[in-house]
C-alpha cells in the first residue's frame, strides 16, 4: 500500500515522533528497558487502532459514506468513490481503496500542525475527524483551530438544517421534476430573515454553448462534471421564484445539534470537489440526500430505482422517523412571483379587482390616479401591491427600461411610495405540501370493453410523474408530465400494445387573473408509439406531436382551453404521415377527491386515405387515498372503448 | 482543484465588474457616505445575468457566493463587513428590496436591515427615514434610464448614509 505524499509539510512520517513526544516524563527516571517498552506500547496505542481495527473501520457504512464510496468498478475493494480523482483523497489509491484512504486520513489527522491550519487534514476533513474521533481512533490527538471552516456561514452556529424542494418547471427538461437543496439555518439570535442563510447545492457544470441534444445526451450518460456549491438562500429564492416562477418549500429536519454539526462538516468536505452528473439517478436530489444520510438512521433516498425524483426524497423524508420524531419538522413556503400575484389577486374584493383590471388594461395615467384615489387607502395599497407583482410577473428580467410595462411598473412604485407603509403579510401556508404528495410512479389494472374486440383487461404503467387528473401542489396544475408510459390490453385472447410513449408534456397556464399578458398560454409535446385508434389491432405508429393554445379558468374549480397543432407519424395502414388538428378540453373538480377531464379533437390528414378524424374522451378520477385511485375512461375514435381501473402510486 | 475553479471564475468576474463599474464616478457618492463598495469593490455585474437556456435552468451554480466575490475582488477595509454585504445584496435583489421599501415592509427589506445589524425595534424607524428619499429617487427624471447597478448604488448611498449617521448605535453590524 502506498500512502499519499505529505501535504504542506505534514504527514504520517511525523506520527511516530509525535507519539513518542507524548511519553510521560516519569519514564526518564525509570530503568531504560522498562521505559523503552513503555514508550513502544504508548506509541502503538497513540498511533491508533490496529490493522484489524482499521479494516473494520474502513468497512463501516459511515466511512464509506464520508468518502462517497459506491459499490462497483473494477477495484479489488469493490468500491469506487463518486468523487473524481483530485485532492479529495489523501491516499494515491483512495478513490478505490477505502482501507488505504482511512490509513492516510488517520495519519494526516494525527500530523502536527505546520504552516497554514486551513490546509491541515482536520480542517479539510472535519467530518472525517469528528467521526474517527468518535470511534476512538484518534485518542490523544489534539484538535486544532480551523479559521476558514469556523468562519464559514459567517461564523454562526448552524441551528438546524432544512431540505428545500423547488417545484417543477416545464420550461426546461432538466427542471421538469423539481430540485432539492440543503439550507443551513443559522442560530439567528435577533435575526429573523431566512434569506441570508447559506445553502449547499449540487448541480452539473454545463459548458457554455451546449445545445439541447448535447445537453440531454450528456446529462443522461454522465457527460457533465458536477459539484457542490454554496450560496446564500436569497439567490435561490430569486432565481427560482422570480426568474422561473417556481414555488419553494422548506422542510426543517429534526436532527440533534451533534448531527447538524456532522452534516455541516461533511458538506464542507465535499464543497468544490468534482463529481459526475447523472440526470436520472445520481442527480441533485440524490447527492443532496447523501449529505443528510451521513447521519446514522436517516434513509431518504428511494431505493431500487433507476431514477431519483426530488419530490420522492421529500415524501420519503416525511415518512421517516428519527429519534422517535418525524424527520421533517417545520414547513415554510416561499411562493414564486406568479403565486404571490395570484394570491393577492384572489384576496381582492370586487371593487378592488375592478380597479386593478381597469388600470392593467390601460386606462391612462390620469385615469389611474382617479381610480386609485376613489378607493380607501387600504384598498389602494392592496391594489397597487397586486399590480406591482403583476407587472413583475409579466416583465422579462431584460425588459427595456423605456417599455410600457416598465413605465407602468415604475408608476405603481411611485404611487406606493406616496402611501403609508403597511405590514408585510406572510404568504399563505397551504394545508398540503409536496411532502404530503403521492409517490411519482403509477400502475393500474382495469377492465376494458371495446366495441370492436370485446372485453378484457388493461394494464397501465407510468414510471413518472403526473397528468391533469392527479397533478398536485408539487406539480403544474392542469398539466401533464409523463415518461415511459405503457398501456397494454388483453382482449378476447388478443394481446394489444396500445401505447408506449417516450414522453408527453402538457403545460397549462391557468390565467387566473384573466388580465392582459396573463393569457393562459399552453402547449403540448409528445413522442412515442401510439395506436391509431381503439378500433384497430396491431396498429401502433411512431408519432411526434405538439400543440399550442390558450387556457382559462371557468368558475372556481375548472379550467378549459383550446389548441391547434399537429403530428408527424409513420404511414401505417395508409393513414398518412401528417395531420393537423384543433382540440378543446375541460378539466373540473368536484370536492377534493373527484376530478374530471373531457377532451375533443378534430384531425385533418394531409395525406393517406383518411381526411377527417374525430377523437373524444372523458375521464373521471376518484382519489381513494394518498396512494390509490380509481378511474373511469370512455374514448371514442371510430369505435368506443370503456375502461374502469384501480391504480396504485409507487 | 478545490479553489482553482473559484479563483478563475472570481478573477474573471472581478475583471468584468471592475471594467463595467468604472462608469460610476466617485463624485456620485452621497456626501459623507464614506468609501462605496460599488466603486471600490467592483460591484457592477448582475448576479443573475442573461445566460443560455441550459445554464439558467439546469440548477448550475458554482461558487458564486457573495462572500467569495467580496474576498476575491476587493480591499479588506472597504469590501468586508456589513456595508459591503449590504451593497451586494441590494445589487443582487434590487427590485425586491425596492418594492419592500415602497410597501414599508417585507422579507428582503428585513434581511437588508439585519445585514446592518439593526434590531427589530429600530427597523421601522430606518425604513421611515429612508422611504421618502428612495421614493424621490424613483420618481426623478433620470431614474428610468439608469442601469440596475446605478439604481442599486443610489439606494445603497441613501440607506448606508442614514444608518451611519442616525442609527449607528442601533445598527451594530
Amino acid at each position: 500500500m502506498q500512502l499519499a505524499a505529505p501535504r504542506n509539510c505534514y504527514g504520517y512520517r511525523n506520527m511516530g515522533t509525535a507519539a513518542l513526544r507524548s511519553v510521560p516524563m516519569f519514564c526518564l527516571m525509570n530503568p531504560v528497558l522498562f521505559c523503552r517498552a513503555t514508550a513502544l506500547v504508548l506509541a502503538l496505542l497513540l498511533a491508533g487502532p490496529s490493522l484489524a481495527d482499521n479494516r473494520e473501520l474502513s468497512a463501516n457504512e459511515t466511512w464509506l459514506k464520508l468518502v462517497n464510496y459506491e459499490p462497483g468498478g473494477n477495484a479489488p475493494s469493490g468500491f469506487l468513490s463518486a468523487a473524481q480523482i483530485g485532492d479529495f483523497f489523501l491516499a494515491d489509491d483512495g478513490q478505490s481503496n477505502p482501507d488505504s484512504e482511512l490509513r492516510a486520513t488517520l495519519a494526516a489527522l494525527r500530523a502536527p500542525l505546520v504552516g497554514d491550519p486551513n490546509e491541515h487534514a482536520q480542517c479539510r476533513y472535519p467530518a472525517r475527524y469528528i467521526w474517527l474521533k468518535k470511534q476512538f481512533a484518534l485518542d490523544g490527538v489534539e484538535g486544532i483551530s480551523c479559521p476558514e471552516f469556523d468562519a464559514w456561514i459567517y461564523g454562526q452556529e448552524t441551528a438546524s438544517l432544512s431540505i428545500v424542494f423547488v417545484t417543477g418547471y416545464l420550461g426546461n427538461p432538466a427542471s421538469y421534476y423539481g430540485h432539492t437543496l440543503l439550507k443551513f439555518n443559522s442560530s439567528k439570535g435577533e435575526q429573523t430573515s431566512d434569506l441570508l442563510d447559506v445553502t449547499v447545492n449540487y448541480g452539473a457544470i454545463i459548458p457554455p454553448g451546449t445545445g439541447p441534444l448535447n445537453y440531454i445526451y450528456n446529462g443522461a450518460t454522465g457527460g457533465f462534471s458536477a459539484g457542490f456549491s454554496h450560496v446564500e438562500y436569497y439567490f435561490h429564492d430569486y432565481n427560482y421564484g422570480e426568474l422561473e416562477l417556481r414555488d419553494l418549500w422548506e422542510y426543517e429536519l429534526n436532527l440533534t445539534a451533534e448531527e447538524v454539526r456532522f452534516v455541516v462538516a461533511h458538506a464542507w468536505e465535499v464543497l468544490g470537489h468534482e463529481y459526475v452528473y447523472y440526470f436520472f439517478r445520481r442527480n441533485c436530489a440524490y447527492r443532496m440526500a447523501e449529505l443528510v444520510e451521513i447521519v446514522d438512521g436517516v434513509d431518504i433516498i428511494p431505493p431500487r430505482r433507476a431514477w431519483t425524483i426530488p419530490q420522492s426524497v421529500v415524501t420519503r423524508g416525511a415518512e421517516s422517523v428519527h429519534h422517535g420524531k418525524p424527520l421533517l419538522g417545520n414547513v415554510k413556503r416561499y411562493p414564486s412571483r406568479q403565486s404571490t400575484f395570484y394570491e393577492k389577486f384572489r384576496s381582492l374584493n370586487g371593487v378592488e379587482r375592478d380597479a386593478l383590471r381597469d388600470i392593467a388594461r390601460g386606462s391612462g395615467e390620469q385615469n389611474d390616479a382617479t381610480i386609485l384615489t376613489s378607493l380607501p387607502v387600504t384598498s389602494r395599497q392592496r391594489v397597487i401591491d397586486a399590480l406591482i407583482d403583476y407587472y413583475q410577473y409579466l416583465m422579462p428580467k431584460d425588459e427595456p427600461q423605456d417599455s410600457e410595462l416598465s413605465r407602468k411598473y415604475r408608476s405603481m412604485l411611485t404611487y406606493r411610495f406616496g402611501l403609508p407603509p403597511a405590514a408585510h403579510t406572510p404568504s399563505s401556508t397551504l394545508a398540503l405540501g409536496p411532502a404530503d404528495d403521492r409517490a411519482p410512479g403509477y400502475i393500474s389494472l382495469g377492465f376494458v370493453d371495446n366495441d370492436s374486440f370485446g372485453s378484457g383487461v388493461s394494464i397501465r404503467i407510468r414510471p413518472v410523474y403526473y397528468d391533469a387528473l392527479d397533478s398536485s401542489v408539487s406539480h403544474v396544475p392542469n398539466s401533464e408530465l409523463s415518461m415511459g408510459e405503457v398501456v397494454l390490453e388483453s382482449i378476447d385472447g388478443k394481446f394489444l400494445v396500445r401505447q408506449a410513449s417516450l414522453f408527453r408534456v402538457e403545460s397549462v397556464n391557468g390565467s387566473v387573473s384573466g388580465l392582459p399578458g396573463d393569457n393562459g398560454r399552453s402547449w403540448t409535446l409528445g413522442i412515442g408509439l401510439i395506436e391509431q385508434s381503439p378500433s384497430c389491432n396491431n396498429c401502433l405508429v411512431a408519432r411526434f406531436e405538439g400543440d399550442i393554445g390558450r387556457s382559462m379558468p371557468i368558475g372556481g374549480n375548472s379550467t378549459a382551453g383550446v389548441y391547434i397543432g399537429g403530428a408527424v407519424q409513420d404511414n401505417r395502414n395508409d393513414n398518412g404521415n401528417l395531420f393537423v388538428r384543433g382540440s378543446a378540453y375541460w378539466n373540473g373538480a368536484i370536492g377534493q377527491r373527484l376530478r374530471l377531464r373531457a377532451r375533443y379533437e378534430s384531425r385533418y390528414h394531409l395525406d393517406g386515405r383518411l381526411r377527417f378524424e374525430d377523437v373524444m374522451s372523458v375521464e373521471a378520477r376518484v382519489e381513494l387515498s394518498r396512494g390509490w385511485d380509481t378511474r373511469l375512461r370512455v374514448q371514442k375514435n371510430i369505435t368506443t372503448e370503456v375502461s374502469l381501473s384501480l391504480g396504485y402510486y409507487w | 482543484m478545490r479553489m482553482g475553479k473559484s479563483l478563475i471564475s472570481l478573477v474573471a468576474a472581478g475583471a468584468v465588474v471592475l471594467v463595467s463599474s468604472s462608469a460610476i464616478a466617485d463624485d456620485e457618492k452621497a456626501a459623507g457616505s464614506g468609501p462605496s463598495p460599488f466603486v471600490d469593490c467592483g460591484i457592477g455585474a448582475a448576479l443573475f445575468p442573461n445566460t443560455s437556456w441550459a445554464a439558467v435552468t439546469s440548477n448550475v451554480i458554482w461558487d458564486i457566493g457573495t462572500t467569495a466575490v467580496i474576498s476575491a475582488t476587493s480591499s479588506p477595509e472597504t469590501c468586508q463587513g456589513a456595508p459591503a454585504q449590504a451593497a451586494y445584496f441590494i445589487n443582487d435583489t434590487y427590485d425586491n428590496v425596492l418594492e419592500d421599501t415602497a410597501r414599508g415592509d417585507g422579507e428582503y427589506l428585513v434581511a437588508l436591515l439585519e445585514i446592518y445589524g439593526c434590531s427589530s425595534e429600530v427597523q421601522g424607524d430606518v425604513v421611515t427615514a429612508i422611504r421618502a428619499d428612495i421614493g424621490a429617487n424613483v420618481e426623478a427624471d433620470g431614474y428610468a434610464t439608469m442601469s440596475t447597478v446605478e439604481k442599486a448604488e443610489l439606494y445603497f448611498n441613501v440607506i448606508n448614509s442614514e444608518i451611519q449617521s442616525e442609527f449607528a448605535a442601533s445598527c451594530t453590524a
